[in-house]
């Protein structure tokens, strides 16, 4: 089920008012999970018993953490949960590497791919290390650990929510917050319009650009799907008087690529950073080796392909140039800012790109003569710099409650606005890219 | 603490709960209000927001509210771009002097062959009809129906019971963009004007500038010669239908940068029983198109000339009017 579904719509009234029509915290906590699970099982009722076997798992692994403190069984966790996600999402790509290396045919596990894996993975592998490191105590009620784990607003694209940041807020039983729902109204609504009005719209353009290289509308396309859903995601947390972290704050206005990276998909910067960098020595030692390595995995973690390892590659290795030369080269900020802008979307299209060839094609036809320049149709063209103007405007009412201390009349011009577009542009459904992550 | 102090506290604090709950039943009700506007609107002009969403609606929504219509255009883009009825008759009436006629372009962007079938049948028998041009081209000859998105139940439940949601193609811009031709002044529109600032011309009776003498005798369709495409049946069965409403029915292939020899084998297959006009390679300059296949304002003035003067030689509107 899609957020932009009208089942989720109904879904998500339905679970609203029943949270708060209960007095009791674990009724509440009930109705999220049954939300969940009905959530997810909608696309594909199999992989709840995933989803079941990951809450059990880690309970039990963090409750053994706690009382044994055994320092094998951090591992032992990590690993059951990351053989997991690489049995589901890895073991066709390793097939077919291995069958390249060895050319002879080798059977393709048949595996099918649970939706948001990669999210809840990375949620309880956080989860586990924050435990060992007794940063977190381990949850004690089941129920309380499966909301945190598969509540819907963050199950399938996040935002990656950490425990110290979620699992108080469901302990505590919360007064109906009439700012922080209104704030979620909006978000839900402006989020809406993001992915439908400015991300579908966009995307068909991206898709007609893969057939004709020639044209590019990639990185607007990414942005306003995920920046979207992800607002979506908070808006839709809020509803519950439930804060979710913002994973967007304009990463298009960056001055330079380690900017973007605090700017974009947050969450899962944070995590990587972490969990994976500041473990492997951060910028002490071999910063090289370790941005490398970093973003390396990221790649591989949005997909599996050589061109996801690309793409983390050279973002990798950009992020350590700009590293190396920073203080020493003094551009001003706009063309940094264009810079950035430009050299992100250059790198969309290894993201974007089915395979390799395909990537290399376009990027040679991208950059290379003879260029071949074709007007930008009309509608792409008022997309972009509609999207270009307002992005800043629609991040600063996304953050800090600022929507909320507008006059009512200029909320409801905005909101109703938002609404209309998004119904405008509404119908054709096109699959999220991040549930496949 | 005094009991005076707890009070004062407990009132800021009901206060502090209360103003943000007024504020979201306001912000709620505004919200509605707006929404409900939108639908009354949606009701009270059903009929023009039900045609706007879709290209094809909005011009015969057009058509039927004309009153009558003599000669009819039918095509894609291409014939939108290269054919201004009005035009068309300021030119045919220099050339037949007398002949007072009232044109509609009915060409719309990415028609197909389906297309035309279907505007053929529904204004084949229109009352008045005495000349039917349909392009002939590349694009005219694809096929392919327009299928309507499939919507989910609960869609289809609102759909049914609010034309918002029904209608909701119509708030899209380009919708918008067609909504004052139907709502205020569509029997001044001739089907040509194609930005909301050509519809406020013809509004105004803003006269689109004639071509400039030029010598239409290098501007003659082509003849040709080649096997039959079996399309063509489909395309003889409907100017067949317009015929037998009484309209004269000619086959026109616009010009276009380039040659177009997708169209010849259907030159050869039609002509035997309707005038075919291939411009296709006629010697235009390159100043009239806008790009390789659609023609711009200068290119449409002096096509309208053409296929005006095309029309007064063949002698197709002479019966009537004699």
């Amino acid at each position: 089920m899609l957020f932009t579904a009208p089942a989720f719509f109904v879904l998500l009234a339905v679970a609203v008012a029943l949270h708060w029509a209960l007095p009791w915290q674990r009724a509440r906590l009930a109705v999220l999970l049954c939300a969940s699970f009905y959530f997810y099982a909608f696309h594909h009722w199999p992989s709840l018993f995933i989803l079941f076997a990951f809450i059990l798992f880690n309970y039990a692994a963090a409750l053994a953490q706690e009382r044994w403190r055994h320092r094998l069984l951090l591992p032992v966790a990590i690993s059951v949960n990351l053989l997991a996600l690489g049995w589901f999402k890895y073991a066709a790509f390793v097939a077919s590497i291995v069958q390249a290396i060895v050319r002879a045919p080798v059977p393709h596990p048949p595996v099918f791919l649970p939706l948001g894996i990669s999210f809840f993975t990375f949620q309880v592998v956080a989860y586990q290390i924050d435990v060992h490191r007794r940063e977190i105590a381990a949850e004690r009620s089941l129920l309380r650990f499966a909301v945190f784990k598969c509540f819907f607003a963050q199950l399938v694209a996040g935002p990656i929510v950490r425990a110290h940041e979620f699992l108080p807020q469901l302990r505590e039983k919360r007064r109906f917050d009439a700012e922080g729902f209104h704030h979620g109204l909006f978000l839900l609504v402006l989020g809406l319009a993001l992915k439908i009005g400015v991300a579908d719209v966009l995307a068909q353009f991206v898709s007609q650009s893969f057939d004709d290289p020639a044209r590019l509308a990639t990185s607007e396309a990414w942005t306003g799907i995920y920046w979207g859903y992800s607002t979506m995601a908070v808006g839709i947390g809020l509803l519950f008087g439930l804060a979710l972290p913002l994973n967007f704050r304009t990463p298009y206005l960056s001055h330079s690529l380690r900017e973007f990276w605090r700017r974009w998909h947050i969450t899962l910067s944070s995590w990587f950073r972490d969990y994976l960098y500041i473990p492997l020595g951060g910028n002490r030692g071999s910063a090289a080796r370790n941005l490398l390595v970093t973003m390396g995995v990221a790649g591989l973690w949005h997909g599996a392909g050589f061109t996801f390892v690309i793409w983390g590659l050279a973002h990798g290795a950009w992020l350590w140039v700009e590293r190396a030369l920073r203080g020493r080269i003094d551009l001003p900020r706009w063309l940094n800012t264009a810079l950035v802008f430009h050299g992100v979307c250059v790198l969309w299209v290894l993201f974007r790109a089915p395979d390799l060839r395909v990537a290399g094609a376009y990027l040679s036809r991208l950059l290379l003569p003879p260029y071949r320049f074709a007007p930008v149709p009309g509608l792409l063209a008022a997309w972009l710099i509609g999207f270009a103007l307002l992005q800043a405007p629609a991040a600063a009412l996304i953050e800090d409650r600022r929507f909320v201390a507008l006059p009512v009349r200029w909320q409801v011009a905005a909101t109703a606005a938002l609404l209309l577009f998004a119904l405008a542009h509404g119908g054709a459904q096109i699959d999220f890219i991040y549930f496949t992550f | 603490m005094t009991g005076g102090m707890l009070k004062g506290a407990r009132a800021v604090k009901r206060l502090s709960y209360r103003e943000p709950v007024k504020k979201l039943v306001r912000y709620l009700l505004g919200l509605a209000a707006v929404l409900g506007g939108v639908e009354a609107a949606f009701r009270i002009w059903e009929p023009a927001f039900a045609s706007c969403g879709d290209r094809v609606l909005t011009k015969a929504a057009i058509l039927d509210q004309q009153g009558e219509v003599e000669a009819l255009f039918f095509g894609t883009s291409r014939s939108w771009d290269a054919i201004s009825p009005r035009l068309f008759a300021a030119e045919l009436a220099e050339l037949q002097p007398g002949l007072r006629l009232r044109g509609f372009n009915l060409a719309v962007t990415s028609a197909t062959l389906e297309t035309l079938e279907s505007l053929a049948r529904r204004f084949a028998g229109r009352p008045g009809l005495r000349l039917a041009v349909l392009e002939l081209s590349g694009m005219q000859l694809e096929l392919g129906r327009t299928a309507a998105a499939e919507e989910d139940a609960i869609t289809a439940f609102a759909a049914r019971h609010l034309r918002l949601i029904e209608y909701r193609s119509a708030l899209r811009g380009e919708s918008l963009e067609r909504l004052p031709e139907l709502l205020f002044y569509p029997r001044r529109m001739d089907g040509s004007e194609i930005l909301l600032v050509d519809q406020l011309a013809a509004a105004a009776g803003i006269a689109e500038a004639r071509a400039a003498p030029a010598d239409l005798s290098r501007l003659r369709p082509a003849a040709s010669a080649s096997p039959p495409d079996p399309r063509a049946q489909r395309l003889l069965a409907l100017a067949r239908l317009l015929r037998s409403g009484g309209a004269a029915v000619v086959f026109v292939a616009p010009p276009i940068h380039g040659d177009e020899p997708v169209v010849r084998p259907f030159v050869a297959a039609l002509s035997p029983e309707f005038p075919v006009w291939d411009f296709s390679a006629a010697d235009l300059p390159a100043t009239a198109f806008r790009d390789t296949t659609h023609l711009g304002r200068e290119g449409r003035a002096l096509f309208s000339r053409m296929v005006a003067a095309e029309t007064a030689r063949a002698g197709l509107l002479l019966r009537r009017q004699e």
